[in-house]
């Protein structure tokens, strides 16, 4: 009898001894990354039916549980991948906004002060010292502009280093948690007793995976989890675990992206299934920040390199040569893929002259294209909005482009007897900036800046009338007059024309003869050459327009260089350079601020998805101290009922 | 709720750190002096300042363009000055050169005078602006725009005209978005494209059409009397160019006391032919008949001779400068088939009365019925074709039967020209074949040359003066914007010290809290107690 219940006090020491372990392995593990507390889940003994009824046969511990929710856990790892994807974003997108924001590297400072050194050749044409002044404010130009570019050429060579080395890190997590499967599996399956802290311990590589990449988890019957990215895309079944890798794009060889290895190749995973995480944070930077800000800077440093030559070719330089190009531009980068058949034709684009409607213009978009074969027609692609223009040859395709113009047009090339299924990547101006420099005879002779117009007008001196002659321009396209043969207008008040012979022009072609009839004011232009005869001359009055010999301090082109800066000159004529940078500046800078906005929401719901799975999972050990306490008494109390047991018996001995 | 032990130290490390996060952003603003740091933290106002600070440049590249300009034009304005001072010299040597009292020892001094006022002119015109450019060259600031060589060693009388060397063209220099303004003038402008006459028409003396001129070595007392002219047949014998051609001068030459023979400067001759005085002797040689008649008095000796030449006028008829009363008829005179042709005033004397009339001839249309003459009347220019000119030349003094004046449209000439012109004028010696009506009229000529080129000057100065006026209205109005894009930048990201400080101080307090309560609350510990 008295030695049932110390049997009964013995289970309750040792339950008590259980719970103290429990208690000591919580306080332990406190601080422990990812560790949920546990408990003893304690039920009474089968109880011994006597006379009397059911006798208590005291405690033990059915078994040793975790606090946890998988909820509370889930929705912890789905607010940490979206963390860690805007946390990755943030880093890299905000280098870009410090650039163009940063006064010195931006590309505004050295705009301005390239416009102002053509202003101060517009000021004094003849000094060779404001010539030098232009050159020296372009070349910082075009250096800012390469700084930049190479940093965003950094920036691009850095997400492809981080792509590979996350996909390392999530394979070795893969790896890891393939393992744990193993040892959940065997563990679990020999006792019935849940494996506490190799399922914290899983629990724990699946949410540091997260931080890399979006996973879904699945659990089967024997314990194991299926982790899963995408939309099913299998990472770990079991203990089964698929190899991601980073490989070069098909289509762009320095473009490193992610792709699952499929028995013995990788197939490359479309970027819209790689989301969440630091990964998908970079895969998306990428995608819509990096290449966007490239392009757009590419486009600007294209369009103020084409516009500027375009109006530099208008020019007369000092030694009374037309105007060659100012700045040199490489032809657009054109990608074929590597999926392509020997043999298939090489592409190549070449930007179109700008387009001139009293100022030059681009039509570039800032866009990449791609172009596709299907056997029997081309169809380009812009890849922004994907419009599309179809031919059956490049040029039906570059006739489109006339009447739709993009500021590039394809260079020929022969697509007859070419496999369906061909394709090329266009970015005319992802690597503009990498290719802008100055043309390097005019930085060699700064004589060679074209600041003067090519043509004069004078109205003769021995002239009746009262009519005087506007200064003139030069439109593109325009005849050069010949040196020492002008070409002049009479004026016959009768018919009230302006009449001129036929003129022979520098280039040996001859200016037809005509008449106008004369308007006061009224812009003639004859073979590009542009003018206005004011008042009213009398008859027999003449005008001529010649070649600009000598004009060595005329700087009529060099104010047109600089009002390109006000100008719209890209776009289609409906932005500047200026407040194109300052749409680029604006719109990484909304998506650093979006980026961090969103971060900063998400931070605050992982806090709260975290302080919600801490509530339950997590040890406070003002608790646990409290438990042992409770429990030392556990101890106490069955330790006396063992006292009184044997005081009991005892006393049945001394009546002996 | 039940909260975990590392929640409480993860919520106050989080809770610090966001104070730290914000005060070093604060403290960021305060030492950079923006709120904007970034892109990020302002998208539009970024945006915005990048166009504000562009039209900022923009305008202060203006305000340099501006000073530029002003500077040029304050070396053009001195150089116009100098050249009006110089001009005006020349005017007042022209005015004291006409004093009829002067000799021509007198008459040498001034034009002595003149060659250095030419030069100074010169000198002038082929100003730089001191970075080695040419003032007055138009676009071709490299070449010399006048020619300078050897002024004092050659005769001014002979002169080469001083040609321009540049061009029409004038520097620009863009003072505000929608100004170019032009910060030099041309050279022709300035110096060679002031109009002659009165700017629209130049009136001159045109000669008489038969001067008689004694032989100086005559020796008789043969005079001439008088001689009388039929206008339409010496036009028509002149312009005939079916032999026998006309050929002036002619000559009357005595032969002996009692004979004289017409011989033309082809070498015919009438043969002799008996001499009376006081008779009319017709000119006509070799089967042309010039319509005209002398009368010789007195007696010859063989070997005296006579002249018979076109030349200066006879008589003292001074013309003034004219005056246009009517622009429109002028310009529709002038662009109609007399075009570029000179009118001619023409004197002759009442057949009955023997008084001075005028009539205006043009080659067109021949010559008006004749009208009567006053010294001083307005004489209207309308011709027979019924060309009205919408014009008035005035003549004073006494013309002679023959004298002419001429009128004809304004034709730029140079103000070298001028300067050499008179001191031509000035070296001409005043005799039989040019009179010192002739120096008058044609020093009068010069003068209202001098004025017009004067008036050029003007003209072109006051353009200059108004450009430097606009200079200083754009000045003005640049630096307001200069100030006001300033200010719109500082709206924008410029910062707020009194809030940022005060925003400083409260974040700086919250940290103390939030450092001092976790150090509490971390510090307690139910272990502490068992």
């Amino acid at each position: 009898m008295s030695t049932g219940f110390i049997n009964t006090a013995v289970t309750g020491i040792q339950v008590a001894q259980l719970n103290l372990a429990t208690t000591a392995h919580n306080t332990a593990n406190a601080s422990t990354q990812g560790y949920s507390r546990q408990r003893n889940v304690q039920e009474s003994n089968t109880a011994t039916l006597t006379g009397a009824g059911y006798v208590g046969q005291g405690v033990n511990v059915a078994s040793i549980e975790r606090y946890y929710d998988r909820f509370l856990s889930a929705e912890v790892n789905s607010t940490q991948t979206k963390v860690s994807q805007l946390e990755s974003y943030y880093a890299q997108v905000s280098k870009i906004d410090n650039s163009l924001s940063d006064a010195n590297s931006g590309i505004s400072t050295a705009l301005a002060s390239f416009f102002s050194g053509v202003n101060s050749v517009a000021s004094n044409p003849s000094l060779t010292s404001s010539r030098q002044t232009m050159n020296s404010s372009a070349q910082s130009l075009v250096s800012r502009y390469q700084a930049l570019g190479d940093q965003l050429k950094q920036l691009y060579d850095g997400v492809n280093g981080s792509i590979t080395s996350t996909v390392s890190s999530i394979n070795s997590y893969s790896k890891q948690i393939g393992e744990i499967n193993a040892d959940i599996i065997v563990a679990q399956s020999s006792t019935k007793q849940p494996a506490n802290d190799l399922l914290d311990q899983r629990d724990r590589l699946v949410s540091e995976l997260n931080k890399l990449i979006e996973v879904s988890t699945t659990t089967n019957t024997d314990g194991s989890f299926n982790v899963f990215v995408g939309t099913g895309q299998q990472l770990v079944v079991g203990t089964l675990v698929s190899t991601m890798t980073a490989l070069p794009s098909v289509d762009d060889p320095t473009r490193i992206v992610v792709g699952l290895q499929v028995a013995s190749s990788s197939q490359e995973l479309p970027e819209s299934l790689v989301t969440g995480g630091s990964l998908g944070g970079l895969l998306a930077f990428r995608s819509e920040s990096l290449d966007s800000a490239a392009n757009e800077l590419g486009r600007e440093a294209a369009s103020l390199a084409l516009t500027f030559n375009s109006q530099h070719q208008l020019g007369q330089d000092l030694q009374g040569n037309a105007g060659a190009d100012y700045f040199t531009l490489t032809k657009p980068t054109v990608l074929a893929s590597s999926s392509n058949k020997t043999g298939s034709p090489a592409v190549s684009v070449s930007y179109t002259a700008p387009a001139y409607n009293g100022n030059f213009y681009t039509d570039l978009t800032g866009s990449d294209y791609r172009l596709d074969y299907n056997g029997s027609a081309l169809t380009l692609t812009r890849l922004s909005d994907k419009a599309q223009w179809s031919g059956t040859d490049i040029a039906a395709l570059n006739t489109q482009l006339a009447a739709d113009p993009q500021g590039f047009t394809l260079d020929p090339a022969n697509f007859s007897g070419v496999a369906a299924g061909t394709t090329y990547l266009i970015e005319p101006t992802r690597n503009a900036v990498s290719g802008l420099a100055l043309n390097s005879a005019v930085v060699a002779d700064n004589r060679l800046i074209a600041a003067a117009a090519p043509m004069r007008t004078e109205a003769t001196g021995t002239n009746t009338g009262k009519a005087t002659i506007s200064a003139g321009s030069v439109s593109p396209g325009y005849k050069a007059l010949a040196a020492g043969t002008p070409l002049t207008l009479t004026y016959n008040s009768a018919a009230n024309t302006m009449t001129w012979p036929a003129t022979v022009a520098s280039d040996g072609t001859t200016i037809a003869a005509g008449s106008v009839v004369y308007t006061s004011g009224k812009t003639i232009t004859i073979a590009g050459n542009n003018f206005a005869i004011n008042g009213s001359p009398n008859t027999g009055d003449t005008f001529s327009i010649a070649k600009n010999s000598s004009g060595t301090t005329d700087a009529r082109n060099a104010a047109l260089l600089g009002k390109l800066q006000t100008q719209n000159t890209m776009a289609g004529q409906t932005a500047s350079y200026q407040t194109a940078y300052a749409a680029l500046v604006s719109n990484i800078g909304n998506k650093t601020r979006e980026i961090s906005t969103t971060g900063d929401a998400q931070q605050a719901l992982l806090d709260q998805a975290t302080a919600a799975r801490n509530a339950v999972s997590g040890v406070n050990t003002d608790e646990e101290a409290a438990n042992l306490i409770i429990f030392q008494e556990a101890y106490q109390a069955s330790a006396k009922v063992i006292e009184i047991a044997s005081k009991l018996f005892d006393a049945l001995l001394a009546i002996n | 709720m039940r909260i975990s032990t590392n929640q409480i130290y993860d919520t106050g490390i989080q809770g610090m750190m966001r104070n730290q996060a914000r005060l070093d952003k604060l403290q960021n603003q305060i030492s950079s002096d923006t709120k904007i740091l970034t892109a990020a933290d302002d998208p539009v106002g970024a945006a915005q300042v990048l166009a504000v600070s562009q039209s900022l440049a923009v305008e202060e590249q203006y305000q340099t363009n501006q000073s530029s300009a002003k500077s040029q034009l304050s070396l053009v304005d001195a150089q116009l000055t100098s050249l009006t001072a110089a001009m005006q010299t020349v005017r007042d040597n022209i005015v004291k050169a006409g004093n009829p009292t002067y000799t021509a020892a007198d008459r040498e001094s001034v034009a002595k005078d003149l060659e250095s006022n030419l030069a100074e002119i010169l000198g002038i015109a082929n100003t730089d602006n001191g970075t080695g450019d040419y003032l007055f060259s138009g676009y071709q600031g490299g070449t010399r725009p006048f020619a300078a060589d050897g002024l004092a060693a050659k005769s001014p009388a002979t002169e080469s005209s001083i040609a321009y060397s540049g061009d029409a063209g004038q520097r620009t220099v863009q003072v505000s978005s929608s100004r170019q303004m032009a910060v030099s003038v041309a050279g022709s402008d300035v110096f060679m494209n002031g109009k002659n006459g009165n700017g629209t028409f130049v009136a001159t003396t045109g000669g008489n059409d038969v001067g008689v001129t004694a032989s100086t070595g005559n020796t008789g007392t043969v005079t001439q009397s008088s001689w009388s002219l039929n206008r339409t047949q010496w036009d028509a014998a002149l312009a005939n160019t079916v032999p026998p051609v006309a050929a002036l001068p002619l000559s009357v030459h005595f032969i002996d006391p009692a004979n004289y023979e017409i011989i033309d400067s082809a070498g015919n001759t009438t043969g002799s032919t008996p001499y009376t005085s006081g008779a009319a002797i017709a000119l006509s040689v070799n089967g042309v008949n010039y319509g005209a008649q002398i009368t010789l008095s007195g007696t010859p000796v063989a070997g005296d001779s006579f002249a018979i030449k076109p030349g200066i006028n006879q008589g003292t008829g001074v013309i003034d400068m004219g005056s246009v009363l009517d622009t429109q008829k002028w310009s529709a005179a002038v662009n109609n088939a007399l075009a570029g042709k000179p009118v001619e005033i023409r004197f002759s004397a009442n057949a009955t009365t023997g008084k001075m009339e005028y009539s205006i001839y043009d080659p067109v249309g021949g010559a008006t019925a004749a009208q009567a003459f006053t010294t001083g009347q307005a004489i209207s220019l309308k011709t027979a074709g019924g060309v009205d000119f919408g014009s008035q030349v005035v003549v004073t003094g006494t013309p002679k039967v023959g004298d002419s004046f001429t009128v004809t449209p304004s034709t730029s000439q140079s103000v070298f020209q001028t300067v050499q012109n008179l001191i031509g004028i000035l070296r001409s010696p005043v005799g039989t074949t040019y009179s010192s009506t002739q120096l008058a009229n044609d020093l009068a000529g010069q003068l209202s040359n001098l004025d017009q080129a004067m008036s050029q000057v003007s003209d072109v100065l006051s353009t200059v003066g108004a450009n430097e006026r606009e200079l200083v209205a754009l000045d003005s109005t640049s630096s307001d914007l200069v100030i006001q894009y300033k200010a719109t930048i500082s709206d924008i990201q410029g910062l707020d010290y009194n809030k940022t400080y005060s925003d400083y101080t409260r974040q700086q307090v919250n940290l103390e809290a939030a450092q001092k309560s976790f150090v509490k609350i971390a510090g307690l510990s139910l272990f502490d107690y068992i």
